[in-house]
């Protein structure tokens, strides 16, 4: 049906149009494509199957020819930005053909949008909390691209309250378990001096190869304290029946641990006055205030709280 | 009506009448059809059924005026609109708060009076009864010990345990789940309203109640548009119109509104569309009885009553990451509710493992908090400048440790990490990105959460929330994958409605009584008692009202 030298000398030309469903998205992501739906119209409503849509990148070269499909329509147009981050333009063309008799007018549509560096963001966990002023600790740092590009081998930075670099990792080969492609490393790092809290971040900046991908940082905090002087073993236990209660999250002061099966959880505290509880759901402690003069061993009973039926709850007066 | 070939019994005999007037045949041949087609022809139609009372909707109250006016005998028709029967009353916990004096109550040795009943249920100190219309609670007080006796003698096979109602003495009762499991909605073991429901309906069927299911009221008919007796009501089924004649009576007893974003906003302008109800998808409280009631003129009672801020109207989610997470109300997939929701939830959330946070990505309260300060926390302006009325959707955001203690499965039946209620994400700000809800008017702020997370679990090393005062916040939020789960309030209670008297008659906003009509169940207001009971008196006082129309001095 389409000929490349229509015969001048037929019947008059008809104009086309090309028109897109929706307006191109705004931004898009280097190297990552976006999907466009578009109409071929003739003012006279020919039916043009058969024919296609030329797409040719800014440099005027061609990308693709795409047919047409029923009803001069061509639905999902597939287009990829390069990957360099700036404008991109492209140009989707009509070429001058005929149908049937018909010579149809080349038309043209340009498409514009912004190609944007990939999004990326940062997690930080495994952060220790008090952690002994001026001794080493370590956290772990992900990174993580909005199109989960494999981000292995890249560097992150630590930064102080300061912006000084405190810490520095390469992440890991594989994405941290049950994440998609959060891509991590444990950083060791140094606890500053003095009792206090302190609020970090984390900086990831992707090299300069490869697709391009925006900074990141995330902020962690932790607190610091004084060298340990006692240890402290706190046993939870069930207040009916007397069992150590596993998994109980034990909170002295500052200080926290989990108690294991035999329901001991164990710190190392320095000397001082503590608030000390225990909490798991579906039980409760009291409050308690304790002394570490020693190594010494607390004991924390935990009470069943009855699970509360919420039709009991929708009882009124 | 004209679909039909003429083998449905409703299009005939509307064909007859027509036939009839142009063959000129005599009223006798055609007996009350015509009668009343002479003195309640709207638009020149006749009915296509009819009886002594016609009730709109098989639920608590509709169930209990059926079998109230068929042992005082009259003839029954109940149109449903849903599938099946029951309403709220079948997924209900099927607590019965009847006390006043019961069998039960002697056999446990309680003590108990209609005046005592009485004075609970009007104590002004508290503000679920401060605001009920007296007359309405003295006549649910002076029934009370014999509704209960006759749900028993009814079939109601009740538990013999008493349970405390928070009032001077013990009163509440449960009946037993109904044995037949083919016969339950959600086969959840605490469900026992299914027992109380389920006995009401065989007793009105074996009494020869007819229920019509599928079939919608979507108006009344009254002689005049606002005045003269309320004739019967238009009811849709299948596209098709159908008209029922209730000669004594209609009753309303559709459940109330609180699912009608339109009407419940008349209460609290706050109670916007993102907020769910239970008892949903099984059936809305649509307002039908109360829309199609003011239409022909009748009142609302003790507003007061819905704004009271108290008591449980609303509620905090309990399966989070799903929209239907109400209470005790769990969608298993043997429901046959399953397959309309994508998952019963995550369920006995201890809120030590997760913060709640806004459309915007905020914290608004301690979140083990409860009670109508943490409502009103999550009804407020959150800064969405899209979202000026109502709270927009609240996000439980937590972590894989959290997941691990709380020993959840990520995944089906429980949550759709694909649908619209529950989301994952390798990081905070991704999380914030994955957010796409119905309900969410803007996207969530990666930037907010992210500062919110960090700011949570910096009151984690502290111990001290100073945002909000949640009581040692023990875990932080760190592990990846993170997760957001829907945890928006969930409506409930729906605490005003119809006018009516002490006699279940529907009245004007003149204070007068609209003739043939009657309400009762969450549709009739003037009582801010929650649930079965005040459904049950009411229904059963409709039901014998309008049987005894007339013959009652
Ligand atoms: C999960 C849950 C647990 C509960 N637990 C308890 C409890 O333990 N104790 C307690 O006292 N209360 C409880 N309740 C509350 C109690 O179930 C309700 O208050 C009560 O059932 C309301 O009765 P009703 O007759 O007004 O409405 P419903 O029982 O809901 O019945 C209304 C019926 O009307 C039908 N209908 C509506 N519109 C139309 C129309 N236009 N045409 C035809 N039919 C229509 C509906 O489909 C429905 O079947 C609970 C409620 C829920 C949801
Ligand atoms: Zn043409
Ligand atoms: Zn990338």
């Amino acid at each position: 049906m389409t000929d490349p030298s229509p015969d001048v000398n037929a019947a008059p030309a008809h104009p086309t149009k090309l028109e897109l469903d929706q307006s191109p998205p705004a931004e898009v992501e280097a190297g990552t494509t976006i999907a466009l739906s578009l109409r071929v119209s003739c003012d006279a409503g020919c039916d043009l199957e058969g024919t296609a849509v030329h797409v040719l990148d800014e440099a005027g070269a061609l990308i693709t020819e795409a047919p047409l499909e029923p009803e001069n329509q061509l639905n999902d147009l597939e287009l990829r930005a390069p990957s360099r981050v700036g404008a991109t333009i492209w140009s989707l063309v009509f070429p001058e053909c005929l149908v049937g008799e018909v010579v149809h007018e080349r038309s043209t549509l340009i498409v514009r949008s912004e190609t944007i560096p990939h999004t990326t963001s940062a997690a930080v966990w495994e952060v220790p909390s008090p952690v002994v002023m001026s001794s080493p600790f370590s956290v772990r740092v992900g990174v993580k691209c909005s199109a989960s590009c494999d981000l292995s081998g890249q560097s992150v930075r630590v930064r102080d309250e300061d912006g000084v670099e405190v810490g520095e990792g390469i992440l890991e080969e594989t994405p941290w378990q049950g994440t998609e492609a959060l891509y991590s490393v444990e950083v060791p790092l140094e606890a500053p001096e003095g009792q206090s809290s302190w609020s970090w971040s984390v900086q990831f900046t992707s090299a300069a190869t490869g697709l391009p991908h925006a900074e990141s940082s995330a902020n962690f905090t932790f607190r610091t304290a004084n060298p340990p002087d006692h240890s402290v073993a706190v046993k939870v236990i069930q207040e009916d029946t007397n069992d150590p209660l596993e998994g109980a999250h034990v909170r002295l002061g500052l200080y926290r641990g989990r108690t294991d099966e035999r329901g001991l959880a164990s710190l190392a505290v320095p000397k001082g006055e503590y608030d000390l509880d225990a909490w798991k759901t579906g039980y409760e402690t009291v409050l308690q205030t304790v002394e570490v003069t020693d190594d010494v061993t607390f004991e924390i009973q935990a009470r069943p709280v009855p699970e509360i039926d919420p039709d009991e709850e929708q009882t009124w007066m | 009506m004209s679909k039909g070939k003429g083998n449905d019994t409703s299009l005939s005999r509307r064909d007859f009448v027509k036939t009839g007037a142009v063959a000129g045949l005599g009223a006798t041949g055609l007996g009350g059809l015509v009668s009343c087609a002479a003195s309640g022809q709207e638009g020149g139609q006749a009915w296509d059924r009819t009886a002594d009372f016609v009730i709109v909707g098989a639920g608590t109250a509709g169930l209990a005026g059926a079998v109230s006016a068929l042992e005082h005998g009259a003839s029954v028709i109940i149109v449903e609109a849903n599938y099946d029967i029951g309403g709220h009353g079948i997924l209900s916990g099927g607590r019965v708060n009847l006390g006043g004096g019961t069998s039960l109550q002697r056999t446990h040795g309680v003590e108990d009076s209609a005046d005592h009943v009485f004075e609970d249920w009007i104590n002004h100190e508290s503000l679920q009864s401060r605001y009920s219309d007296r007359a309405m609670v003295r006549a649910f007080a002076d029934e009370n010990a014999s509704t209960f006796e006759w749900l028993v003698e009814n079939g109601v096979d009740f538990q013999d345990t008493l349970i405390s109602s928070g009032g001077m003495v013990e009163r509440q009762s449960r009946a037993f789940q109904w044995p037949v499991y083919e016969e339950l909605i959600t086969s959840y073991p605490t469900r026992h309203g299914s027992g109380l429901i389920r006995a009401l309906e065989k007793k009105a069927r074996e009494n020869g109640a007819e229920i019509l299911l599928l079939h919608k009221m979507t108006r009344l008919v009254r002689e005049a548009p606002t005045s003269g007796r309320v004739l019967g009501i238009v009811a849709e089924h299948e596209g098709e119109e159908v008209r029922l004649r209730g000669t004594k009576g209609t009753l309303l007893a559709t459940g109330g509104h609180t699912s009608n974003v339109h009407f419940r906003r008349m209460f609290d302008p706050r109670l916007t569309e993102e907020y769910q109800v239970a008892g949903e998808p099984y059936t809305p409280q649509a307002a039908d009885g109360e829309l199609a009631a003011m239409a022909i003129g009748a009142s609302l009672w003790s507003t007061a009553n819905q704004t009271m801020e108290a008591g449980s109207w609303i509620s905090k989610t309990a399966h989070i990451g799903t929209r239907w997470g109400y209470g005790n109300l769990v969608w298993l997939p043997d429901s046959p509710m399953f397959d309309r929701t994508p998952g019963s939830g995550l369920s006995e959330v201890d809120w030590q493992n997760a913060i709640m946070v806004t459309d915007m990505g905020r914290r608004f309260y301690d979140e083990t908090g409860r009670g109508h300060g943490f409502y009103n926390a999550a009804l407020a302006y959150h800064g969405n400048p899209n979202k000026l009325d109502g709270g927009g959707p609240i996000w439980a955001i937590f972590d894989a440790d959290a997941v691990a203690r709380q020993g959840w499965e990520i995944g089906p039946p429980y949550v759709d990490p694909a649908g619209d209620w529950f989301f994952m994400a390798d990081t905070i700000a991704e999380l914030a990105r994955s957010i796409r809800s119905p309900y969410q008017t803007a996207p969530m702020p990666p930037a907010a959460l992210e500062e919110t997370v960090a700011r949570y679990n910096s009151f984690v090393d502290s111990g001290i929330d100073e945002d909000f005062g949640k009581p040692t916040p023990r875990n932080r939020i760190g592990r990846p994958p993170f997760y957001a789960a829907w945890s928006t309030p969930i409506l409930h209670d729906s605490l005003t409605g119809l006018r009516t008297n002490p006699r279940a008659q529907v009245m004007d906003l003149n204070g007068e009584v609209i003739p043939g009509l009657y309400c009762a169940g969450e549709t009739q207001g003037g009582f801010a008692q929650h649930g079965l009971a005040r459904c049950i008196v009411f229904g059963r006082i409709a039901g014998r009202e309008a049987a005894l129309d007339g013959q009652m001095v």
